[in-house]
Parts: structure tokens; C-alpha cells; sequence
């Protein structure tokens, strides 16, 4: 295949966000007709260099070039004029449009200006044929399985012409079987002389279906080999660094597995949206139960079910006693409190000042009388001067509006909020993203700290180390389903990235 | 208040040098811009157009700011909030008939209670009809100005009811030290609502909901009975306006506020109050009132055509639109 000229190539690519370097020099180059895997743990620079392809975002420094000329991509127009077409992690489809419309986005198939209906829907069946897909093209997407949207967002990349098709993790919310007829398109895609990057976390299909495998540490391609010269393990390593060390802030004495702190929460036969089986866990007075996997994998919801954002069935008790998730309200009220990992849009209130966001969720348990409907001015400034201490909070004035802070600062007044809500349980997602480096290594001694004190934390998160970090007790789901619970010094990387990506032949097994 | 200004006042020229004097006193500018131009606008109006200043015109202007003020008060809580009013008029038509109606029969004090309660409960019944039903306020406050309207009309059978009790004409007409009932109501009114959105939890939920709702939520806020609450607050301080208008014209009917809900917005924009959510100015909606209606009150001493004054009262409206825009851009990260 190398005999061909690259169709598209990166060279010495970098990129910096204030404080990040995402990227740093990185080649790559793509030939017609090869799968080239590209791997990574999250935060390794995957999703960056894809935006750059992509046109939403421009290198720092370096070049791409399209057959052999150099082009800057400005936007994504560009992009997908210069044949390169993108499934997207996130899907960008509209609920409300049918399949068809939203296949055909932006690119509408057109006589004199006009939409022409049929025409796109006959292509929309062509299109959908590819992958076996039985979808009936006027469907409204809104209310496809999220399996079958992304199968509608592959088929939307596959709309465009392209020469290069660039795929970030299309198989985190698709069944085995769905997983196949996507191999096998891919395959199809190459045979055709078509240039196919593919992102995944699951090791078996990188080894099933790619050429080579180019692995991203830290921003920096550490390797790109044959997949002949490659093995699951070494692979493994290479994504993790052969200097892999546990973690410096790990925890000195985990909590033994034969824990005798009483139970504080238990979830029973939960069931909620993305969840392909029943979930039951539990979690002690004052430890840290991680929730790991990939992006998708079920427990983002798993958390919101338990605090009364999604629709769910099972049991919940807190304490013993039942908790009704109806609303996040009422889940508060019963001592259970949750910061989303959508900070901007789920967690601040960016009209309010950093005082008023950090007492919103105070308890009112204790008030009488004015004070239930006054608060006092004097009594919330000592409340807030105590935890901006506590917490290392860095802000000039309690007036100042909160959308001004760092990320970091953001989530310490966000974590004050949960502690004044008097919780006895806390959830966390992603509960470092896009925070800086210093303030994570505070926040997760915050956590500790707080769970020295007795409070119960649940820590959903894709970023491994920081389960290694924090937690005593880990569970590890991918596709809907818990797929393993490692406990005390179990906890390292390695499990945590073999338990998620296990193959299916061990799944089997098992 | 906005924060902004908050923060300006309380940061004061502490260290009295000269430069932190002069950003003071442009932030003040920039922070009271509208008091400072209706100032400017009164004392010139007062020198150059005969008959302005005099008492009874400007007795005159008071009392006219206060009906669409009172409203706007209420609309000011409630965009603040995110939230819309749209039936308010219908309300006032009720709440005018059903004290027309009653006063005949009953007490002067009989016949207030009643008002406010009818009142109260219209505004809570748009908020249940909001929170509950899930329709979005512009469409079901709507409907419900429809509904009201209508109720008012089939009790009067169209026709305008007359009030003849004298005390109740006082209402509208009377004065203390000079100055109207109606704009002392108006003014405690606007300071209550002040108190209620800057000094109680009340008020710093609707901020809340109004700055971002998913949020609100996510922090416990019982998003639903809060804006039920706003509502019905929408509905008293309604009440109070209709009370006001019917004493002063002596009568009630379907069509005694006609467009009252478009004023009360108007209002509540030009006095600064963003549109979408998160930040409202009891101050500014003070002042708006009255500047609104210092000059639609000049354009008819200078027999300014009407459709001219409307046209005047739209460039203001844009302009007010436009210094918000630019005045928005302090907050940051809000959507």
C-alpha cells in the first residue's frame, strides 16, 4: 500500500490551548486503500488532531497536506471539499428531522435550488443498504435506538464524496453484531481504495479490521506499526507508557475489600436508558466507588438515573431508606447530591455571583422563620470565606460572576455547593474536565477529604489515573454492562483499561 | 441592580486617586445611564415645553407611569426568570369587572380584597397552566389573555360598568403631600420587588432558574413552585394596577387596558432587564416607566401625531434593545 502516495498527511503537527499542549509535532500520514487504527487513552491528542482534519480547529504549527500539496483546512466546509469525511464522537444529528433529511444535512440533494425528495430518499436507501441497515428513511430520528443514530451518522459520512473517511469511536453505542457490519464496511471502503482513520478504545476490532496502528501518549505519537508487529499487551503498553508508575497521589492504605463501615447507598435492579442489564451496587459510609469506561459505556447515566434526571425503574435506599428519584429536588433532599460533567450548561448559574452559587443548594433544614426566607448576608460571607479557604479557592470577590473563573475554580465553588447541601452522598462526573493540572491534584484531595469525613463519593470518570487516584472500590462497564469490579490495590490502569477493552472471546468465557 | 453596578458601588473610590475617581464615575454613568438621561430629559423638557413642568401635568405623569409600572414590576420578575406574561390585560379586565360588580353590594374594603384575590389566582392559574402543561409561557398566557378577555366581556355583556362610589374614585385620583396614591403604590411596589429579588432565597432562585434552568434544577430549586410563585405576584401587583385604573376611570371593561402587556414589556426592556433570563433591575423598570411616559406625555404637549409617538416609542425600544446588547457582554459564559 506504501507504494501509493500518502492522499492525506500530517507533518510536525502541534497544538496548545493556554496551559495544554494537546499536540506536539505530530506526523501522520494516510494511503488509498489502508485502515490506519489510531489508539490512545483519553486526553492523548486523538480527538484533537481529528478536529484539525476537520477544519473546526487550526494546528498551532505544522501542515496538512492533501496528495502531496500543502492546505489549510479553515472550516469544515473546507474539509469536506477536500474529501475528507468525519463520524463524529458526539452525534450532530437533528431528533426532529427523518433519517433521509438528516442524512443529506447540509449537502441537500438539489435541482434549481429545490430539495427533490425522492431522489434523496432512493440515495438514502442505496446508503443504508451498504450496512444492512433495515431503516425506514422517513423515520424521524428522535426516535431511533442510539445504536441505529449512530449508524445514521456513519451513513451521513458515507452521504459525501470522500477519499478519506475519518471514524472517532463509531462502535462505543453499537451491539456485536451491528460492530461487524461496520468491520465490514470498512473493509468494503478499503478494497475500494479508500483511506479509512479509525479511533477506538476496543482493542479487537483495531486488531481486526486495520493495516497499521499509530499510538498517541501525552500529544505525542509514540508509535506506528504494521499490526503485524504488534500484540494486545504491547499495545497496551505503548498507550500507557513503558514508564507506567502507579500513580504519585495514590491512596497510601486503600480500604480493604472486607470493609465493616455500614452501607450508606444501595442501587438495586436499576434500570435506565443505555443500560443493556439490570445494575445493582452499593457503597460504604465514606468510600470512593469509581465508575469507569469508555464514553457511552452507561455509567453517565447510571448517575443521573439515581439522582432523578432520567426516567429509571429500581431500588434505591440511602441508609435504608428508600429514596424517591423523581426529581433532583427530592434526591437532594433525601442526601444525595450531583455535579454534572457539563459544567457550563448543568452546573453554574452564570448570572450569580461565586458567593450565591456556591449557598444555592444550602440546606434549609435548620432555618426558622425569617431566616427561611431571608438569608443573611453576614452569616453566608463567613460560610463563604471558611470554604474558599477550605477549598483553595482562587477569586478576588464574592461578587464576582462566576463565568469569569478558571475551570478549576469553577468546580471548587461548584464542590462547596455540594458540601452546603449537608449530602451524605455524592456523585461526581468527570469531575476533573477541563481543569488544570494543580487544581485536579486539589480536588481529588478534596474528595478524600470529604470522604475521611464520612461522605459517601461516587466518581464516574473516563480518565483512569484518576480512578487510580481516588478510588477504593472500582467497577468497570462498557456497552451497558458492568464488565468488572476491582477493589484496593486491583485498581492500576492496566486492569482498568484490560477489563474495559476485553475481548469478546474472554467475554464469552466469562 | 446589576452585578456589575453592585460591585462598582461597593468598590467605591477607596484609594482616592484621581483615575479610580473617573472610572467610578463612568461606571456610574454606564451603570445609571437611564436614570441620568431621564433626569437630563425632565429638567430640559421642564424649561422648554410650556405647561410640563407644572403640577398637575406632572401629577399627571405619575399617575399614568404607574398602571404599566405596577405591571411591569411583575414582568420584571418574571423575565428575569425566563418567564412572560402576555395576559396580563385579560387580568386587569377580570380583576376591574368583578370590583365593578361587587362594590354595589359590599364594602370599599370587600371589594379590594377581593380584587387582589381574583388576581392571585389568574397569575397562579398561568403558572400551574405553564409549569404543569408544559406549554411555553408566550403561547399559554396567550391563550389565557384570550380566555380572560372573554370571561370579562360575556359578564359585561360588552358594555363598560360604571362605578359611582366616590371613596373608590379616590383611589385613582387622590394624593398625598402632592403626590399620587398610585405612584406611592407603585413605588413601594417596585422597592418590595427589589427586596424580593435581591434579599430573599425566593428571589435568587428566579435568578437562578432565569440564568440557567437545567442548572437551577441540577441545585435542588423547585423550578416548578417558584414560577407558579412568580406568577402569582405577577397577578397581585396586576391587581393593584387594576384597581388603580378602574378608580381613575370610574368604570371597568373588557377593553380598560388594551395592549397593556406589550407597554409593561416595553418597560421592563428599556429599563434593562435582559430578555433572556438572568439579570433584572427593579431600578431601571422604575425608571422606564416614567421616562416612557415623560415622553409620550411631551409629543402630545407639542400635538405630536400619534402614530408619530409611536414611532418614537419603537426607536426607543430598539435603542434600549441595542445598549443591552452591548451592556451584556459582561457576563460571561451565560448561553
Amino acid at each position: 500500500m506504501s507504494d501509493k502516495p500518502p492522499v492525506l498527511e500530517a507533518i510536525g503537527i502541534s497544538r496548545s490551548y493556554p496551559g495544554v499542549r494537546a499536540l506536539r509535532g505530530v506526523d501522520l500520514a494516510l494511503h488509498p486503500g489502508e485502515v490506519k487504527a489510531l489508539v490512545g487513552e483519553n486526553g492523548a491528542g486523538k480527538s484533537t488532531l481529528i478536529r484539525i482534519f476537520g477544519g473546526i480547529e487550526q494546528p498551532s504549527s505544522g501542515i496538512v497536506r492533501l496528495h502531496g500539496t500543502e492546505t489549510v483546512l479553515h472550516n469544515a466546509q473546507q474539509s469536506h471539499s477536500a474529501g475528507i469525511s468525519i463520524v463524529s464522537q458526539e452525534f450532530r444529528l437533528v431528533p426532529q428531522l427523518t433519517v433521509t433529511e438528516n442524512i443529506f444535512l447540509g449537502h441537500e440533494v438539489t435541482r434549481l435550488g429545490l430539495i427533490r425528495p425522492k431522489e434523496a430518499k432512493r440515495r438514502a436507501v442505496e446508503l443504508l443498504a451498504e450496512l444492512d441497515l433495515e431503516l425506514d428513511p422517513s423515520q424521524t430520528v428522535g426516535t431511533l435506538s442510539i445504536g441505529d443514530q449512530q449508524m445514521v451518522e456513519i451513513v451521513r459520512a458515507l452521504s459525501r464524496k470522500f477519499d478519506v473517511l475519518i471514524m472517532d469511536e463509531p462502535t462505543a453505542a453499537l451491539s456485536g453484531d451491528e460492530v461487524n457490519r461496520l468491520l465490514a464496511l470498512v473493509r468494503r471502503l478499503r478494497n475500494r481504495g479508500k483511506a479509512v482513520l479509525y479511533v477506538s478504545h476496543r482493542l479487537d476490532e483495531v486488531f481486526d479490521v486495520s493495516d497499521g496502528i499509530a499510538v498517541f501518549r501525552d500529544g505525542c505519537k509514540v508509535a506506528d506499526l504494521p499490526v503485524s508487529q504488534l500484540s494486545e499487551k504491547r499495545l497496551v503498553e505503548l498507550m500507557l507508557g513503558r514508564e507506567f508508575q502507579p500513580h504519585m497521589s495514590q491512596p497510601v492504605s486503600r480500604r480493604a475489600a472486607a470493609d465493616d463501615r455500614p452501607i450508606r447507598l444501595q442501587v438495586k435492579g436499576l434500570t435506565c436508558p443505555r443500560l443493556h442489564e439490570p445494575v445493582s451496587f452499593s457503597a460504604r459510609r465514606g468510600e470512593i466507588l469509581g465508575l469507569s469506561g469508555p464514553v457511552g459505556c452507561g455509567r453517565t447515566e447510571i448517575m443521573q438515573s439515581v439522582f432523578g434526571m432520567l426516567p429509571s425503574r429500581g431500588e434505591i435506599t440511602l441508609d435504608g431508606e428508600p429514596v424517591s428519584n423523581s426529581s433532583p429536588a427530592s434526591v437532594i433532599s433525601s442526601g444525595i447530591f450531583l455535579l454534572s460533567e457539563d459544567r457550563k450548561s448543568e452546573g453554574i448559574l452564570p448570572h450569580l455571583n461565586v458567593l450565591e452559587n456556591m449557598v444555592i443548594s444550602a440546606s434549609q433544614r435548620k432555618r426558622e422563620r425569617v431566616a427561611k426566607w431571608v438569608p443573611s448576608p453576614q452569616a453566608e460571607t463567613r460560610t463563604y470565606t471558611r470554604l474558599k479557604q477550605d477549598l483553595k479557592i482562587r477569586v478576588d470577590r464574592a461578587q464576582q460572576l462566576i463565568g469569569n473563573l478558571s475551570g478549576g475554580n469553577q468546580q471548587k465553588v461548584l464542590l462547596g455547593r455540594a458540601m452546603l447541601a449537608d449530602c451524605g452522598v455524592l456523585l461526581l462526573n468527570e469531575p476533573t474536565r477541563g481543569v488544570d493540572i494543580g487544581a485536579k491534584e486539589e480536588i481529588y484531595h478534596l474528595i478524600k477529604k470529604l470522604a475521611r469525613a464520612g461522605v459517601t463519593v461516587l466518581v464516574s470518570t473516563s480518565d483512569t489515573s484518576e480512578l487510580v487516584a481516588l478510588a477504593d472500590r472500582c467497577l468497570v462497564l462498557r456497552a451497558g454492562r458492568v464488565m468488572a469490579e476491582l477493589t484496593g490495590a486491583d485498581i492500576d490502569e492496566k486492569s482498568i483499561l484490560a477489563a474495559a477493552l476485553r475481548t469478546k472471546s474472554e467475554e464469552a468465557a466469562s | 441592580m446589576t452585578n456589575q453596578l453592585q460591585s462598582a458601588v461597593e468598590d467605591g473610590p477607596s484609594k482616592a486617586d484621581v483615575r479610580e475617581r473617573r472610572s467610578y464615575l463612568l461606571s456610574f454613568m454606564t451603570g445609571y445611564y437611564l436614570q441620568v438621561t431621564t433626569a437630563v430629559v425632565i429638567v430640559g423638557l421642564s424649561v422648554f415645553v410650556p405647561d410640563f413642568g407644572n403640577r398637575a401635568n406632572l401629577q399627571n405623569i405619575a399617575t399614568q407611569a404607574s398602571f404599566a409600572g405596577l405591571v411591569a414590576c411583575g414582568m420584571t420578575l418574571l423575565i428575569t426568570a425566563g418567564l412572560f406574561d402576555l395576559s396580563v390585560a385579560g387580568i386587569i379586565a377580570v380583576v376591574g369587572v368583578v370590583t365593578a360588580k361587587v362594590l354595589p353590594a359590599t364594602t370599599i374594603g370587600m371589594a379590594l380584597l377581593l380584587a387582589i384575590a381574583v388576581g392571585i389566582l389568574l397569575g397562579l392559574t398561568n403558572g400551574v397552566v405553564v409549569t404543569k402543561l408544559r406549554i411555553p409561557p408566550f403561547i399559554s398566557t396567550f391563550g389565557m389573555l384570550n380566555i380572560y378577555l372573554a370571561v370579562a366581556f360575556i359578564a359585561t355583556g360588552g358594555q363598560v360598568i360604571p362605578i359611582n362610589s366616590y371613596y373608590f374614585q379616590q383611589l385613582g385620583t387622590a394624593t398625598v403631600a402632592g403626590v399620587p396614591l398610585v405612584f406611592i403604590a407603585f413605588f413601594v411596589v417596585a422597592a418590595a420587588s427589589y427586596c424580593l429579588l435581591y434579599r430573599t432565597y425566593f428571589g435568587r432562585r428566579l435568578r437562578a432558574i432565569g440564568s440557567s434552568e437545567p442548572a437551577a434544577r441540577m441545585a435542588g430549586i423547585p423550578v416548578d413552585r417558584v414560577k407558579i410563585l412568580a406568577f402569582g405576584l405577577t397577578g397581585l401587583f396586576t391587581a393593584i394596577a387594576a384597581i388603580g385604573l378602574s378608580a381613575l376611570l370610574s368604570s371597568s371593561g373588557g377593553t380598560m387596558a388594551k395592549d397593556m402587556e406589550l407597554n409593561a414589556i416595553a418597560i421592563t426592556v428599556v429599563g434593562g432587564t435582559a430578555l433572556r433570563g438572568g439579570r433584572g433591575t427593579l431600578l431601571g423598570t422604575f425608571t422606564a416607566a416614567i421616562f416612557i411616559t415623560v415622553i409620550a406625555n411631551a409629543l402630545n404637549l407639542l400635538d405630536v401625531s400619534s402614530y408619530v409617538q409611536n414611532i418614537v416609542t419603537g426607536l426607543i425600544l430598539i435603542a434600549a434593545l441595542i445598549v443591552g446588547s452591548v451592556r451584556k457582554d459582561v457576563v460571561r459564559g451565560a448561553g
